[in-house]
């Protein structure tokens, strides 16, 4: 039994990481709370679903329609919205009109889905979708959980790999770690800050792509799962995305083996409590830099 | 036609002004020294140039092109690049991948090969250190990695800000030594420098700044002989 908790709570963390990650990565590079991070998941699981159900699409097929557009979406509100405001408060050390934009954009995006759609629930079946395959011990998992923890491994690498050995990636870090040393070698910051705010939607639409697999859709789906994001972001450390996966790791095992002691309301509570507790005793999280 | 002209150039933070009207002009491959007290508006010039300030009035032109308008990032391009105060490399990434940031620009990346040769030369010191996160470096790698990085990008024009702060006097020579280098390979450069005696006596011309305007202008053997600049940098 315990196994087969453990497992679930790994595989869940891998998919939680991936989730927390395009938070991670738009606070990493231009130090702003996304709080439009649920509501832009809830849009992706939506566009999975308009594509399973319209077009017809293999939901991991749509893989290759939703992140274009989240990227695309990322990048268009960076540049529209989020920069003239940033450039109006680059000078503040406080700036509050950036974490209420973003978090506007939230509110707006879950009342537009909902006047569109209703809160009706929403789900896509797939032929695997009550597939169990063995793992050991005599135990078995849902097969798209296996899928989705596969492709969030396969996204954090990827990113990885961006960051660390391409030359756009490295400029991401260099503009990071120092704006204005950035600026005078040549990188063009502020458009760096549109790559990167639409980075961490297209990564958005990949955690939306695995959720709605398994997950039931509806316009309010984005601030439960949104809500775990932001306790990993702070349980790992702002910033920080080896910390993103560790932390995403344990929210994911806290969940499972609070639901196998408790019940799964417990599991979820106690991801909170985490998050109370971290706010309380190390706010800059468990390997963020202090801010 | 010089290398680089600041005509008239304002510069304000808000409603302070710091740089009034201020006119500067390199010619190619010269060495030019800045010199003034703190807060007179060296590094104001500096920005102003490479284009991390926008200049409230005035105009700059580079290479007979007037720049004014130009963002910072594609002045790189021209050629015009700035090694910040207080070096500001990028902490977490290695002296390799600061040295890459260098050659970010596409002026940069086309001899990237020969300008990393050239650069390790100067520096061999990075080489053995290439591995290694920027922020574990002494005062003096990192002066020398900042400098490099600035290399890399195979500039016409190096500006500096006050390479030798808080280096021991021997870093300070061989700062100074490598600038001499430099220039020899035919790079103009700008330096502005607390170490006035050294810069001066470095460098063909200089201009003295103060209350963010300039005082007074000359050759570096002019300026060092004068009996205000004497009283007031040397406490002569």
């Amino acid at each position: 039994m315990y196994y087969e908790t453990l497992i679930l709570g790994l595989v869940m963390g891998c998919i939680y990481s991936v989730t927390a990650l395009g938070v991670n990565i738009i606070y990493g590079i231009m130090q702003i709370v996304n709080w439009a991070h649920g509501s832009i998941l809830m849009i992706s699981m939506f566009i999975v679903y308009g594509a399973v159900v319209l077009l017809g699409m293999n939901p991991y097929l749509t893989l290759i329609l939703a992140v274009p557009i989240m990227f695309g979406f990322g990048y268009a509100f960076q540049h529209i919205v989020i920069r003239p405001l940033f450039l109006r408060e680059k000078a503040d050390s406080n700036p509050v009109g950036l974490l209420l934009c973003t978090a506007g954009l939230g509110i707006a995006l879950e009342n537009i889905m909902l006047m569109i759609f209703k809160s009706t629930p929403r789900s896509i079946s797939m032929d695997i979708s009550l597939t169990y395959v063995p793992i050991g011990f005599g135990r078995k998992l849902s097969l798209v959980k296996i899928i989705g923890a596969g492709i969030a491994v396969a996204v954090v690498a990827i990113v990885w790999i961006y960051m660390n050995k391409t030359y756009p990636g490295k400029a991401l870090r260099a503009t990071s770690q120092d704006r204005e040393a950035a600026q005078m070698m040549g990188i063009n910051v502020l458009q760096c800050y549109n790559v990167a705010f639409g980075i961490g939607c297209a990564i958005c639409a990949v955690a939306g792509v695995i959720f709605s697999t398994f997950y039931t859709i509806t316009p309010s789906v984005g601030t439960t799962i949104g809500s775990k994001a932001f306790i990993i972001l702070v349980l790992g450390g702002k910033g920080s995305v080896g910390g993103c996966l560790i932390a995403g790791l344990i929210i994911g095992l806290v969940e499972a083996f609070g639901g196998l002691f408790f019940d799964s309301y417990t599991g979820q509570m106690l991801c909170f409590v985490i998050f109370v507790l971290m706010l309380y005793f190390k706010p800059n999280g468990l390997f963020g830099k202090k801010v | 036609m010089h290398l680089l002209e600041l005509n008239q150039v304002s510069v304000s933070y808000d409603a302070v002004s710091a740089l009034q009207e201020c006119s500067i002009y390199i010619d190619e491959g010269e060495m030019i020294s800045i010199v003034g007290s703190n807060g007179a508006g060296k590094t104001t010039v500096c920005k102003a140039i490479s284009g991390v300030l926008d200049i409230r009035g005035g105009e700059v032109s580079f290479d007979g092109k007037d720049i004014t308008k130009v963002p910072g990032y594609d002045r790189v391009e021209l050629g015009i690049i700035q090694c910040p105060e207080g070096r500001h490399l990028f902490p977490d990434m290695t002296v390799m991948e600061n040295l890459e940031m260098g050659a970010y620009c596409k002026r940069g990346r086309r001899d990237a090969g020969e300008n990393l040769k050239y650069v390790l030369g100067l520096f061999p010191l990075l080489e053995e250190r290439s591995g290694q996160a920027a922020r574990t470096l002494s005062g003096g790698e990192q002066q020398m990695l900042a400098i490099g990085r600035s290399l890399m990008s195979d500039p016409r024009l190096l500006i500096l800000d006050e390479p030798s702060l808080g280096l021991s006097p021997v870093n300070v020579q061989l700062i100074f030594s490598k600038l001499g280098e430099i220039r020899a390979r035919g790079t103009t450069i700008l330096l502005v420098e607390q170490n006035v005696e050294k810069s001066l006596r470095n460098s063909d011309r200089g201009y003295a700044l103060e209350n963010g305007r300039i005082v007074l202008t000359g050759t570096g053997k002019e300026l060092l002989e004068n009996e205000d600049l004497k009283r007031v940098y040397l406490g002569m």
